[in-house]
């Protein structure tokens, strides 16, 4: 999963292109791709049982039944996931003064999204305000804004603000305008340019906007704030994900977020830490607050060698 | 209008029967044919590469997550620019009863409806899915600056055709009685089209009363289709777009290359119908100069406000981005924008032999392809500044593919067809405007039509 | 390679490609068979770790398991064990491996190599003459994974919930008794945590460290402005953590409580709502808009009737007077 995100994109086409070119060759290339995968047993684990899958590409292919990994797809249908959950009004924190661009989060991200290709959900943006001011790690998911510019431009509310906070795409109604895009001051969207890799295991999922997957070609997607495990009473993968306690998340209604180790009031987190929400200025009233880099947990280090400096204010 | 003479009937009515034949639809020679059937090419090689990118989506674009609008909605922009001359040439022009404008109204109003049509289908082009277009009427949300464009453009589409069609009635009728060496589907055409047209005065005074509603009407929704447009762009926060500056400046913009476009027009018909400088005369040429040099002027002025000012304060991103128009990477386009479609117009066309068929065709031409970059720099370079990380770098740099090249030009060459076409079919000057611009009274022309009828 | 040279071929001969096909059939089996082999042969099972947590939350038991496994000193959770961890409890029949006497159930594990079995009423009501359990959690006979064992043994405890309110103060208190020889005896010295529950975590109040006194008592005040249950109620609660001789015991209990949680707001007409609840100013006066500009439109069209119907009434050539009197 790891080795094909990071694969660019042209080689996933030209793969493809030659995977097009003999039918049988297709064939045998699939399985023996997949047999080798399977022998090798690198990250799973075989079982030894074998099942057939039917590949994006409409072929049969037969891999081991431990590279399934059951999806936990919560059944909420694109209508259902209009409404928020009931009662709640989530909101994040994101204490910068922790970040130290581990990048674990973006990991797990990804990989319960099931992303591929270039779509990335959360960011973490090297962020320097000035030249000779200091530079930090700025993590950045959808911000879940309370007055969307996004949401106000969609012709055809297939983005929309549910009463949670939740601001959520859904693409099956998504006619791919890219308008919204446009309109994110915080440019968060991202756009399935073309067919999406889908991951076998998810192919055959039941589509809800609350978890994203399958993605559609020609449509928008973005961070959702993991709707279908706040459902569940469950923190989103990037909070679970983070090893230095960076994401807080809670429910505004009862004052209260955590990072799964620690609970805190939030009126009182922003009290004594100086909160602030991005961009604040505009009025978009975002969900996500952030905490300053201040006092700051580890040095920075930038990993990045062509320095691209935040243009943000 | 000009001192009218007093013209005796017969006088008249010989005039009339010289305007119909020198201004009934004529075959196409062998420069005509190689024309079409060029346009025919490139438009066939769109249609072709189209449906490559409905089967790929649109990764066969230039376009990725940074430059996420290319020169398909550039493109849109310019259709949406040119067709603005419709309602300028006919009914401002007829409203102010500038009488020297009746062989003009009809090359504007082509333009106008061959240009909308395709700024309505370029903009299905540039949708990720387009086979979901439905959703617009069946999830409509009026909060949406494209529902409101969807909304003006079918209404400006549907009134341009309308004031093509009301003054063209009697023209078709004229096809109708008078082109006998006709295959039978163009007669039966022409037949369906005059609604039996039979040059009754009611049914003139029907058409009048049409045009002049829909010459009241088309300003305000002309207006309205091109401040859209530019809402599109100016509703949300990005550097360069994010402007109170937007609708005026997108509109006298507009202004600008449908005029160039209508002396372009104008200049080809007479090169190509010499038949027609009779009646697109050199005189017609100068006062469209005239005009061309007193829209240039009012662009400029909205340019400077649009450009100057913020860069007087060079704000954050505002200030990037103009850099990068001004000096940085867009500056060579930039600036020969500005001068080849702007500055040397106005300098050339001040001067009355500038404004000579020749010399106005080459600034025309000037003004209509800066035109066109014009709108890729509004469009393009706004969203190079995207806060955005983590992506490659050469997403930065939008170039156009070449299928986005070749749907492009598709749809440009499927709006000169529809012109074409109709020059081939339909008369491109209106005989009984004309009629009426040069002091024939009505009787006569209606006598001498139905004259002609009768045979 | 082999797959070029498949290309190659295509197209030659028929006959030709089928045998290609079966050499190759014949290869991938063969080499398959042989990887088998080797891994059974060569690669040693993974060696892992198994972790057993009791828990008793308001009377529910519940036992919960992880599993994993160190590579390059980094722990990674197995999610992709073949079967299911089998679960005994010898105190219901003394656990017997060979013929599984004493199971419990199974249960399988998440994506994090977690699983929670949680007791049913019916084990409660089986083990209600036993203040005293162990649990055994085992993996076995896996192709990739070591079998693994782990057991935990713990004794009964309870907490019972207090609470005290008036306008100025509220504390609320837990009292933590375990249970010994034959009775329930308060337990001294336990880090009782006391918590209001959250939508999450739940959120401790109190400092923290403090333990229980000598009657197995801890009190902490509750922060008065905090907001509570939207039925009038605040959920308060106690627990101790991993208790080496209790496991993980909690109760929870609903009081009274004046602050109600923020409403979410109500659905307003916004130009961020769905299309039903545009502001009613923007549908108005497009709609008069449209009506006004269609409208017009329509009577257009209508006009084009009209001339046509002009036309059949009106023949050529024999109405000249008509249009001389108009004239």
């Amino acid at each position: 999963m790891e080795e094909n995100k990071n694969k660019p994109e042209r080689k996933n086409q030209e793969r493809r292109n030659f995977i097009k070119s003999g039918f049988a060759a297709a064939g045998l290339a699939l399985t023996a791709a997949g047999l080798g995968k399977v022998l090798s047993g690198k990250e799973d684990s075989d079982t030894g049982e074998k099942i057939n899958v039917l590949t994006t590409d409409g072929k049969v292919m037969e891999v081991d039944s431990g590279h399934i990994r059951k999806s936990e797809t919560c059944c909420v249908s694109p209508s259902e996931a209009r409404t928020g959950i009931p009662g709640k009004k989530w909101v994040m924190v994101i204490d910068l003064s922790r970040c130290k661009h581990a990048l674990k989060c973006q990991h797990a991200c990804q990989k319960y999204h099931h992303l591929s290709g270039m779509n990335v959900w959360l960011k973490v943006f090297r962020m320097q305000d000035a030249e000779n001011t200091a530079p930090y790690w700025m993590p950045k998911p959808c911000m879940h804004c309370d007055k969307p510019p996004c949401v106000k431009v969609c012709p055809v509310s297939a983005t929309y603000k549910r009463s949670d906070g939740i601001v959520l795409v859904d693409n099956q109604r998504c006619i791919g305008c890219r308008f919204c895009m446009a309109a994110c001051p915080y440019s968060t969207r991202s756009f399935n340019w073309e067919e999406p890799q889908l991951l076998h295991e998810t192919s055959g999922a039941t589509y809800s906007p609350e978890t994203g997957f399958p993605q559609k070609k020609g449509t928008v997607e973005k961070c959702d704030f993991c709707p279908d495990l706040l459902r569940q009473g469950k923190l989103p993968h990037c909070v679970t994900a983070c090893p230095n306690g960076v994401f807080y998340m809670g429910d505004l209604n009862d004052d209260t977020v955590t990072n799964g180790d620690e609970t805190v009031r939030f009126s009182q987190l922003m009290k004594d830490k100086s909160g602030y929400r991005l961009n604040d200025i505009i009025g978009t009233e975002p969900s996500v607050y952030y905490l300053p880099p201040v006092d700051r947990l580890f040095p920075f280090k930038d990993p990045v060698k062509e320095a691209n400096i935040g243009k943000e204010e | 209008m000009e001192e009218v003479k007093k013209i005796s009937e017969t006088e008249a009515i010989q005039m009339l029967h010289q305007y119909n034949d020198d201004l009934l639809p004529k075959e196409f020679g062998i420069i005509g044919k190689t024309w079409t059937i060029l346009l025919l090419i490139i438009f066939l090689t769109g249609i072709y590469c189209y449906t490559n990118q409905l089967r790929e989506g649109l990764a066969i674009t230039g376009m990725r997550d940074f430059v996420f609008w290319g020169i398909y909605i550039s493109n849109f922009v310019f259709f949406v620019a040119i067709s603005l001359v419709g309602s300028l040439m006919t009914a401002v022009l007829y409203l102010m009863n500038i009488s020297w404008r009746a062989p003009l109204t009809r090359i504007a109003e082509i333009i106008a409806v061959a240009a909308i049509i395709f700024a309505g289908l370029i903009i299905i082009v540039d949708m990720g899915r387009p086979d979901r277009v439905v959703n617009m009427f069946l999830h409509g949300r009026i909060q949406s600056p494209i529902i409101w464009d969807v909304m003006v453009v079918s209404t400006y589409m549907t009134l341009s055709i309308l004031l093509l069609y009301f003054p063209l009635l009697p023209g078709i009728s004229f096809c109708r009685d008078r082109l006998t060496d006709i295959p039978n589907w163009q007669r039966r055409m022409y037949t369906i089209l005059s609604l039996g047209w039979n040059n009754s005065p009611e049914q003139y005074r029907i058409v009048k009363r049409a045009v002049t509603i829909l010459s009241v009407m088309i300003i305000p929704v002309a207006l309205c289709i091109h401040t859209v447009t530019s809402w599109l762009f100016a509703s949300t926060y990005r550097p360069g777009w994010d402007s109170t500056n937007f609708g005026a400046y997108f509109v006298s913009g507009a202004f600008l290359v449908g005029c160039g476009g209508v002396a372009a027009g104008m200049y080809l018909l007479r090169r190509f119908y010499s038949s027609y400088e009779k009646y697109l005369t050199d005189d017609h040429f100068d006062k469209v100069g005239k005009l061309l040099v007193l829209l240039a002027v009012v662009y400029a002025y909205f340019s400077i406000n649009e450009y100057l000012i913020p860069a007087y304060k060079m704000k954050g991103e505002e200030g990037h981005h103009l850099t990068e128009l001004f000096t940085g990477y867009y500056a060579p386009m930039f600036w020969s924008v500005q001068f080849f479609g702007m500055i040397l117009p106005i300098a050339i066309l001040l001067f009355k032999k500038g404004r000579k068929p020749l010399p106005m065709f080459v600034m025309a031409v000037l003004v209509i392809v800066c035109a066109w970059f014009k709108r890729y720099l509004i469009v393009i370079p706004s969203m190079s500044f995207m806060p955005l990380q983590e992506l490659p770098e050469e997403w930065k740099h939008y170039t156009p593919t070449f299928p986005e090249w070749a749907i492009t030009c598709g749809s440009l060459a499927g709006a000169l067809l529809i012109i074409t076409f109709f020059v081939r079919f339909f008369p491109i000057i209106s005989v009984w405007e004309i009629a009426e611009e040069r002091g024939i009274p009505s009787g006569t022309i209606f006598k001498h039509l139905n004259k002609n009828n009768e045979k | 390679m082999k797959n070029n040279l498949l290309l190659l071929l295509w197209g030659r001969s028929g006959y030709r490609i089928i045998f290609v096909s079966v050499i190759i059939g014949v290869l991938i089996a063969n080499e398959r068979e042989g990887f088998s082999q080797e891994e059974k042969d060569s690669v040693s099972l993974l060696p892992v770790t198994m972790n057993l947590s009791y828990k008793v939350s308001d009377g529910i038991r519940s036992v919960k398991v992880k599993v994993t496994r160190k590579e390059k000193r980094k722990t990674i959770a197995v999610d992709n064990l073949k079967s299911p961890v089998n679960l005994y409890l010898s105190e219901v029949k003394k656990h017997d491996p060979a013929d599984g006497t004493g199971w419990i159930g199974n249960l399988f594990l998440d994506e994090k190599g977690e699983g929670i079995f949680e007791l049913s009423a019916n084990f409660t009501n089986l083990i209600s003459g036993f203040h005293e359990y162990t649990f055994i959690a085992k993996s076995e006979s896996d192709p990739v994974y070591e079998d693994a064992e782990e057991s935990v043994t713990v004794t009964d405890a309870k907490i019972i919930m207090e609470y005290s309110g008036d306008d100025s103060i509220k504390t609320a208190t837990g009292i933590l008794s375990g249970w010994k020889d034959s009775a329930y005896v308060p337990v001294p010295d336990a880090e009782l945590k006391l918590f209001i529950k959250r939508t999450f975590n739940p959120l401790l109040i109190g400092e923290t460290g403090r333990v229980t006194d000598e009657n197995g008592k801890l009190s902490a005040g509750l922060p008065l402005d905090i907001p509570g249950n939207h039925n009038g109620t605040i959920t308060i609660g106690a627990k101790i953590d991993d208790h080496e001789n209790f496991g993980t015991v909690e109760v929870t209990k609903d009081v009274p409580w004046s602050v109600p949680p923020k409403e979410s707001p109500a659905i307003e007409r916004t130009l961020w709502s769905s299309g039903a609840n545009a502001p009613l100013p923007l549908v108005i006066s497009s709609v008069v808009i449209i009506v006004v500009i269609w409208g017009t439109i329509f009577y257009l069209i209508f006009l084009l009737f009209k001339i046509r119907r002009i036309s059949k009434k009106i023949r050529p050539g024999i109405d000249d007077q008509i249009r001389n009197t108009l004239k």
